[in-house]
């Protein structure tokens, strides 16, 4: 069935992670970022609600809230991600999809006094200072592929592999020197498996570690 | 175990423009012959205005397919600015088409390969006689069938092929020698009106009903912004190469027609033009004419593959939607195509093909595309005042609104009346379509209430 997610544009680059992450596992993503930002998304696949204001912070009332997000079926929307570096729009927006029925609602917050505010209300917050992305990723327990970044160019993937994966039936050793990634697989729950000669199977869990670029491309 | 439950996103522009090709050649290829018959002299302009026709469908769907990511093409338009119920009937509209696409251009292959191997006087003739047809167009949709169900990617490979045969066969071995062989001969002052005949109105008005179903197909560019990369980009440069190639195809086609092929012969067989003019190209005839009639052939089986990808988009998306059963969004384990969805496309498009006769299949056809391509046009008109969605491709506006909107909106409504006044007798069939169409929204809206 159609999973969507409202992502509140951050600004930076986690908001390209983020589109990545959630693609990959099948969500539907409605970017809500401001009018000259449009451009910067089209180059993926995500519906770009451009709001007419030039700061998002201008989004005050009801009728701008009503506006912006007119379009959007929020029944199908099972996620909204508010990762935008201002904590009173990002709970203005999570108070409106909550009564918009949207069951889980994840906030980046700064301030200590707006987490305790946002914690009252019931949404998962996570405090942007932290590893936004990590926190995100176990919040929505992704099923099928997880990219943290660790350092610089480098993150970990953490991927389910199934029936349609390209690296379906290669061995541990051909992926660490076809991607120049480091590759351990657990099988049946608890088997961890780092042998080269280590054949990669539907139901595998892959923990891999290399240039995020590298990850994407063997998962692509 | 957990399955990735939706489509797999392989596409890039020239797959996406590939898959849209033969969809909408073949219909010009077809219809071309019937439109220079009935349009006698003036067939040139009548041509002129179906390639218009034809450039504002495609900039419609261009502009409206830059702003959504998904699969669905005219249901989502429709439905984000107009309303769901007005959505599905649109889409509706042109799953018909879509289904007929696969019956007809199955069933003409198979009709085109009997005339041809009887023609040329091949041995393999006298067992194709003793074949029922329906037999023959069976198993091209088999065959297609499969290849739709193994991956996007594999029917977009078949379709690159066919599509690099057309250019070569039609692009370099006819339009290219044909018009150098005639600008020389006759230069460049001479119009295209030659020593046709004169046409009596009625006649000018079917031929302009014909030109008005020229181009459908074009449509399809929607249905696969689930499957490509970067769909908002990549849906727009599709359009521009089915704008341009088609514009060059149709206009020079039809000029080498009027110019190289006397009247009498065209009144014969309206439907061999494409190998008529292959006929009348002076060097590498023998070669010539092989390649064409080999090419028309593939075109058309890749036409209805085309209707399988895109009735089948149509069914998942309407299907996850919520707007039709769920069991027709399933999405096949190993090769993520909607392979249920695929079998009920498979299953109707053989109930169309059993009695065998292609008009039949055609005498409806198109009449839900261009209500449909209305409904778009009004869709792009209500989006672009409204503004809110971004789109990565927009035309200039006349307040506020888009101006290939207005253009599709009142070159749309002109077609479709007079394709109307034409095909009365196919509302009827039409309608059953629509009629069972309601029921079974209403039916699934209900069970999803509950």
């Amino acid at each position: 069935m159609k999973k969507e997610v409202v992502l509140l544009d951050s600004f930076d680059d986690l908001v390209d992670k983020l589109i990545y992450i959630l693609t990959e596992n099948g969500y539907s993503v409605h970017i809500i970022t401001s009018q000259d930002r449009g451009e910067k998304f089209i180059d993926k696949p995500v519906y770009i609600h451009s709001t007419d204001f030039n700061s998002l912070q201008s989004i005050k009332s009801e009728e701008d809230l009503e506006k912006v997000f007119h379009g959007i079926e929020f029944e199908s929307v099972e996620i909204g991600i508010l990762v935008f570096p201002d904590d009173d729009l990002n709970i203005n927006i999570a108070r409106y999809l909550r009564r918009n029925g949207v069951p889980k609602i994840i906030v980046g917050l700064r301030s200590d006094e707006k987490t305790i505010i946002a914690e009252k209300e019931g949404f998962q917050v996570v405090n942007v200072p932290n590893c936004v992305l990590g926190r995100i990723q176990r919040i929505l327990s992704l099923k099928f592929t997880r990219i943290t970044p660790v350092r610089g160019n480098i993150s970990i993937l953490e991927c389910l592999v199934t029936g349609d994966m390209k690296i379906l039936g290669k061995t541990i050793s051909e992926l660490e020197r076809e991607y120049n990634v480091s590759v351990i697989i657990i099988r049946d729950g608890d088997k961890i498996l780092n042998g080269g000669d280590e054949e990669i199977q539907e139901g595998d869990y892959l923990i891999v570690v290399g240039s995020t670029g590298n990850l994407m491309e063997m998962i692509r | 175990m957990l399955r990735k439950d939706w489509l797999r996103r392989e596409l890039n522009t020239f797959d996406i423009y590939s898959l849209v090709h033969h969809d909408s050649q073949s219909t010009y290829y077809l219809m071309m012959g019937f439109i220079a018959y009935y349009a006698g002299r003036e067939s040139f302009l009548v041509g002129i205005y179906a390639v218009a026709l034809m450039i504002i469908i495609a900039l419609v769907y261009g502009e409206m397919g830059s702003h959504f990511p998904e699969s669905g093409g005219s249901y989502l338009y429709v439905k984000y600015s107009i309303g769901r119920f007005i959505g599905f009937l649109s889409a509706w509209f042109l799953a018909f088409d879509q289904i007929v696409m696969i019956s007809y251009g199955t069933l003409d292959a198979s009709k085109y390969i009997v005339s041809l191997a009887s023609h040329m006087n091949l041995a393999i003739s006298l067992l194709l006689e003793h074949i029922p047809i329906q037999i023959l167009a069976i198993s091209f949709s088999t065959i297609l069938f499969i290849l739709t169900l193994i991956g996007i990617r594999e029917s977009a490979t078949s379709a690159k092929i066919v599509a690099i045969i057309d250019f070569i066969s039609v692009g370099l071995l006819m339009i290219l020698p044909g018009i150098i062989i005639t600008l020389l001969n006759k230069g460049f002052i001479d119009p295209p009106y030659f020593k046709w005949r004169n046409i009596d109105p009625l006649d000018l008005f079917f031929a302009l009903a014909l030109a008005s179903r020229g181009f459908t197909g074009i449509d399809a560019l929607g249905q696969l912004a689930g499957e490509a990369r970067k769909p908002l980009i990549q849906i727009p440069r599709a359009t521009i190469l089915v704008i341009v190639i088609g514009t060059i195809y149709s206009i020079s086609l039809m000029y080498l027609l009027m110019t190289m092929v006397s009247y009498t012969e065209l009144s014969s067989d309206p439907v061999l033009s494409i190998f008529l003019i292959a006929s009348s190209i002076p060097i590498l005839t023998p070669l010539i004419v092989s390649a064409a009639s080999i090419n028309i052939i593939l075109i058309m089986i890749l036409a209805a593959l085309t209707g399988y990808v895109s009735f089948s988009r149509l069914l998942y998306i309407l299907s996850t939607d919520k707007v039709l059963p769920p069991r027709l969004g399933d999405v096949h384990r190993r090769f993520r195509t909607p392979h249920i969805a695929l079998l009920i496309s498979f299953l109707i498009s053989t109930l169309f093909l059993l009695p065998g006769e292609i008009e039949l299949i055609v005498e409806p056809y198109a009449i839900g595309s261009l209500i449909n391509y209305l409904l778009v046009s009004f869709s792009l008109a209500i989006l672009s005042k409204r503004g809110g969605l971004y789109g990565a491709f927009t035309s200039p506006r006349i307040f506020g609104v888009a101006i290939t909107a207005l253009l599709g909106i009142i070159i749309l409504s002109v077609a479709l009346v007079i394709v109307i006044i034409a095909k009365q007798r196919a509302l009827l069939i039409i309608l059953t379509w629509v009629i069972i169409g309601v029921v079974l929204y209403l039916i699934n809206r209900r069970l999803v209430k509950s």
